[in-house]
C-alpha cells in the first residue's frame, strides 16, 4: 500500500510540475473568458463609426431608431443625394427607400463602398422590417397591440413529477448532454495519459527496476490514482478560475454572469440578454449537489474502468503504431456510450435507456444524460453494476498488465490476448 | 547466502529454465554466465520475484524469498531504465523510498553516493540531460542506495569509458569487501576473470558448469606449459609435443604431469638458462566456448 502512495506522489508531482500541464489547465478559464468576452469586445470595440444616410422618397421611414450596435448612425437626407454622390454628404452608406405604390413586395436598396458587416446589415434589416410591419398594420387599420397578441409565442413548460430539478426539462437535457461530452473528453484525455505513462515505463525499461520493489497491481493502481488526482486538480483550477472570473472580472468589465447589467455597455441586443438571463436562471435552478454527486461518482468509476483497460493495453504494446491502433479499439465503447446517451436523452424512460444504463461500459455516459428523469433506484442500481464491472475489469487488466509488461518484441495477437486473459 | 533449489520456468511452450540448483556463497563475487537466451535474465527475474517460478524455491540467508526479503536485493538490469524527465535527486529518492527507506535516510545515502562517484552537482539535473554513461552511474546508485545484502549486476560496465569502468569496479569491490555478495552477469570474460571468485555457466536453461574460477581453470587445463630460454635451441628431438616456438619461447603439451621436471632437465642439460616457466591455464573465454 505504501508503494501505491509513492507512485501516486510521483505521477502527480511529475505531471503537476510540468509547464505544459499548467498551460493546458489555464487554457480552460482562458477559453471561458474568451467565450464570454470576445463577442462583447468585438462588438464594443471592433467596429468604426459609420454614417448611414437615408433617402426616403415617399416618407414613412422617418425617425428610425439607431441600431443597438453603437457604431451606426442614421441621417436623413432630403437633398439630391444618390448612390453615386453619398460620399460627398459624409456618408458611409445610403439607404434608398423608393417610391412604391404598394407595401407588398417592398424593396429597399442599401449602397455602400465597403461592407458594413453582417451584424450591422442584420440590424438595419430588422429596424426597417419593424417599420414596414407598422406601415402595413396602419394600412389595414389593425391595432398593433392586437397583432402582437395574436403573434405571441406559445410557452410549453414540461413538468415532470420525478424530475430532480426546477430547471426546464429541455434545459436539463441540454445541460446533461453537455456533461456527457465533457465526461467523454476527460475520460479519453486522462485514459491516454495512463496509457502513455505505462508505455513510457515499458519503453525506457524502468518497469523492471520498479517491479523488484512493488507488485504490478500496485504500480498500475498508483498510476491510475495519481493521474486521477492530476485530473481533479485540473478540474478544481477550472472551477475556481471560472468562479474568480465571475466574481471579480465580470463586474470590472461591466458584466455579471448572474445578473446582467444594462444593454448599452455590453453590446448585446435585448434578445441576447434575455437568453442570457434565462440561461443563468435555469443554471441556478439545477440541483447542483445531486448533479455533482452523479457526475463525480460515475465519472470516477468510469475512469477506473477505462483507464485500467488503457493501462493493460499500454503494457501489451511494443511500439507507437500498435498503440495507436489499439487506442482506436478502446474508443469504440466510449463512442458507443456517448452515442447511446444521446438516444437515451430523447426518451429517458425507454427500455433501451434502462438497459444501456446497466452496461458498465456505457452507464457513466447514459446515466449522466438521463439522471434528472429516472428514479433514484435506477441510478443506484446502475452504479452498483458499474462498480462490479470496475472491480472485474481492474482485475482482468491487472492480469494483462502483469503478464505483458515484461514482454518485449512480441506482437500481441488476439489469440495471445485471450491466452493471457484465461491463463 | 543465496540458494536456488530446483527452479523451473516455462513461457507458453518454451522451457526457459529446467530444474536449476545453485548456491551462491556469502560475500563472493559470483559470475552468472551464458549465451544469449540461455535463461540468465529469467533466473535473475525469478530471484528478484519479478516473475513467479513454475517449480522450486529460492532462499536468501535461509529464508524463502518473498516481497519483504527481496528488498535486501539490489538489481541493476541490463536494459537501463530511468524516468527521462525526472530530476536525478527526485528519481533517487523515489527509487529508494519504494525500497522501504525513509526520506531522510534516502537523501543522506543518495548525496553520499553522488559524492563518491564524483557527480555531486547533478542533483537537480534531469536524466535526459545526462549522457548514457552518466545515467549508468545514477542507475548504479539507485541499485545500491539501500545497502543491499545481495547485488545483482547485469552488464554493469556497458557504455562506460575506461576511467568510469575502473571507478565503478572499485566501488563494487569495496561493497564486496564490506560484506555484500555480488552476482555479476556479463559476456565480458576478462571482467569476470578480474572480479569473480565463482562462476556458473547456463545454457539452454540448464547449468552446464559451476565452481570457483581457479578450480575450473585447473579442471579444464590442457597440460600446456610455457618455457622461455636465454637462447634459441632445437627441441625437435625432445620427447615432448611442442605446440609453438618463437625466439626462445616454447609451448609444450605434456601427456603426464611428472614430465614437468623432464622438460626442465632437458633444458638445463643443454646449458640453456631458463628465464621463465609456467603452466598455461585456460581463460574463462576458452572454457565458456568449450562448454557452450
Amino acid at each position: 500500500m505504501k508503494n501505491i502512495w509513492f507512485v501516486i506522489q510521483r505521477e502527480y508531482l511529475e505531471k503537476v510540475r510540468n509547464r505544459t500541464f499548467w498551460i493546458l489547465t489555464l487554457l480552460g478559464p482562458l477559453a471561458y473568458v474568451l467565450l464570454i468576452l470576445l463577442p462583447i469586445l468585438l462588438t464594443s470595440f471592433g467596429g468604426k463609426e459609420r454614417i448611414v444616410s437615408i433617402k426616403d422618397i415617399n416618407g414613412g421611414f422617418e425617425r428610425l431608431k439607431d441600431p443597438d450596435s453603437g457604431n451606426l448612425y442614421f441621417v436623413y437626407q432630403e437633398s439630391e443625394i444618390n448612390e453615386d454622390n453619398y460620399g460627398d454628404f459624409n456618408s458611409d452608406a445610403l439607404i434608398i427607400i423608393p417610391n412604391q405604390n404598394t407595401l407588398n413586395d417592398f424593396r429597399i436598396e442599401l449602397h455602400s463602398k465597403e461592407s458594413l458587416g453582417r451584424s450591422n446589415v442584420v440590424s438595419i434589416k430588422k429596424i426597417l422590417q419593424k417599420r414596414l410591419e407598422k406601415l402595413r398594420l396602419a394600412s389595414i387599420d389593425l391595432d398593433r397591440g392586437l397583432y402582437e397578441g395574436v403573434r405571441e409565442k406559445l410557452q410549453l413548460k414540461e413538468l415532470i413529477s420525478s424530475k430532480k430539478s426546477e430547471a426546464s426539462a429541455e434545459f436539463m437535457t441540454m445541460f446533461s448532454l453537455f456533461g456527457v461530452v465533457f465526461m467523454m473528453l476527460l475520460m479519453t484525455l486522462y485514459g491516454s495519459m495512463v496509457l502513455k505513462g505505462v508505455q513510457e515505463e515499458k519503453k525506457n525499461r524502468i518497469v523492471e527496476v520498479l517491479l523488484v520493489s512493488m507488485k504490478p497491481f500496485d504500480l498500475m493502481m498508483g498510476k491510475i490514482l495519481g493521474i486521477s488526482l492530476v485530473g481533479f486538480t485540473q478540474f478544481i483550477v477550472w472551477v475556481l478560475g471560472i468562479f474568480i472570473i465571475n466574481l471579480f472580472l465580470m463586474p470590472v468589465i461591466g458584466l455579471s454572469a448572474i445578473e446582467p447589467m444594462s444593454t448599452s455597455n455590453m453590446g448585446q441586443t435585448p434578445e441576447q440578454l434575455q437568453i442570457s438571463i434565462k440561461l443563468m436562471k435555469e443554471l441556478m435552478e439545477i440541483e447542483w449537489g445531486t448533479f455533482l454527486m452523479v457526475f463525480f461518482s460515475f465519472f470516477l468509476a468510469g475512469y477506473f474502468l477505462y483507464s485500467s483497460i488503457y493501462a493493460a493495453i499500454g503494457a501489451m504494446m511494443n511500439d507507437d503504431s500498435e498503440m495507436q491502433s489499439m487506442m482506436m479499439i478502446i474508443m469504440v465503447p466510449i463512442f458507443l456510450g456517448y452515442m447511446i446517451s444521446f438516444s437515451a436523452a430523447e426518451d429517458p424512460n425507454s427500455t433501451m435507456a434502462f438497459w444501456s444504463s446497466m452496461v458498465p461500459f456505457f452507464s457513466p455516459f447514459v446515466i449522466l444524460s438521463i439522471w434528472p428523469f429516472v428514479p433514484v433506484w435506477q441510478i443506484l442500481l446502475s452504479f452498483l453494476v458499474l462498480i462490479f464491472g470496475v472491480i472485474l475489469m481492474v482485475k482482468l487488466s491487472a492480469k494483462l498488465y502483469r503478464m505483458s509488461i515484461l514482454l518485449y518484441g512480441q506482437k500481441v495477437t488476439l489469440g495471445r490476448f485471450f491466452q493471457i486473459l484465461f491463463s | 547466502m543465496l540458494e536456488v533449489q530446483n527452479i523451473s520456468k516455462s513461457y507458453q511452450d518454451f522451457q526457459a529454465l529446467k530444474g536449476i540448483n545453485l548456491k551462491v556463497p556469502a560475500q563472493s563475487v559470483f559470475g552468472l554466465l551464458g549465451s544469449n537466451g540461455a535463461g540468465k535474465t529469467t533466473l535473475i527475474r525469478l530471484i528478484n520475484q519479478i516473475i513467479d517460478q513454475d517449480e522450486g524455491n529460492i532462499f536468501l540467508d535461509g529464508q524463502k524469498v518473498n516481497t519483504k526479503i527481496v528488498q535486501k536485493i539490489g538489481y541493476m538490469p541490463e536494459d537501463r531504465g530511468l524516468y527521462p524527465k525526472m530530476k536525478v535527486g527526485d528519481q533517487l529518492l523515489f527509487l529508494a523510498r519504494i525500497k522501504g527507506m525513509s526520506k531522510d535516510a534516502a537523501k543522506v545515502q543518495a548525496k553520499d553516493w553522488l559524492r563518491r562517484l564524483d557527480i555531486e552537482g547533478w542533483w537537480d539535473k534531469k536524466v535526459d540531460q545526462l549522457s548514457k554513461g552518466m545515467q549508468q552511474k545514477i542507475q548504479f546508485i539507485s541499485t545500491v542506495i539501500n545497502n543491499p545484502k545481495l547485488l545483482i549486476l547485469d552488464e554493469p560496465f556497458t557504455g562506460l569509458d575506461p576511467v568510469n569502468t575502473e571507478l565503478l569496479k572499485k566501488e563494487i569491490l569495496k561493497l564486496n569487501s564490506e560484506g555484500c555478495t555480488i552476482i555479476f552477469s556479463t559476456h565480458r570474460m576478462e571482467q569476470v576473470e578480474a572480479l569473480c571468485s565463482d562462476i556458473v555457466i547456463i545454457n539452454d536453461g540448464e547449468i552446464k558448469l559451476e565452481g570457483d574460477v581457479e578450480g575450473l581453470k585447473h579442471k579444464f587445463k590442457k597440460n600446456h606449459f610455457k618455457l622461455n630460454l636465454e637462447k634459441e635451441i632445437d627441441v625437435s628431438a625432445w620427447p615432448f609435443e611442442c605446440l609453438k616456438q618463437s625466439s626462445g619461447s616454447y609451448i609444450f603439451k605434456l601427456s603426464k604431469p611428472n614430465e614437468i621436471n623432464d622438460i626442465l632437465k632437458h633444458a638445463l642439460a643443454l646449458g640453456c638458462g631458463i628465464q621463465h616457466f609456467e603452466e598455461i591455464l585456460p581463460s574463462l573465454n576458452d572454457i565458456f566456448i568449450e562448454v557452450v
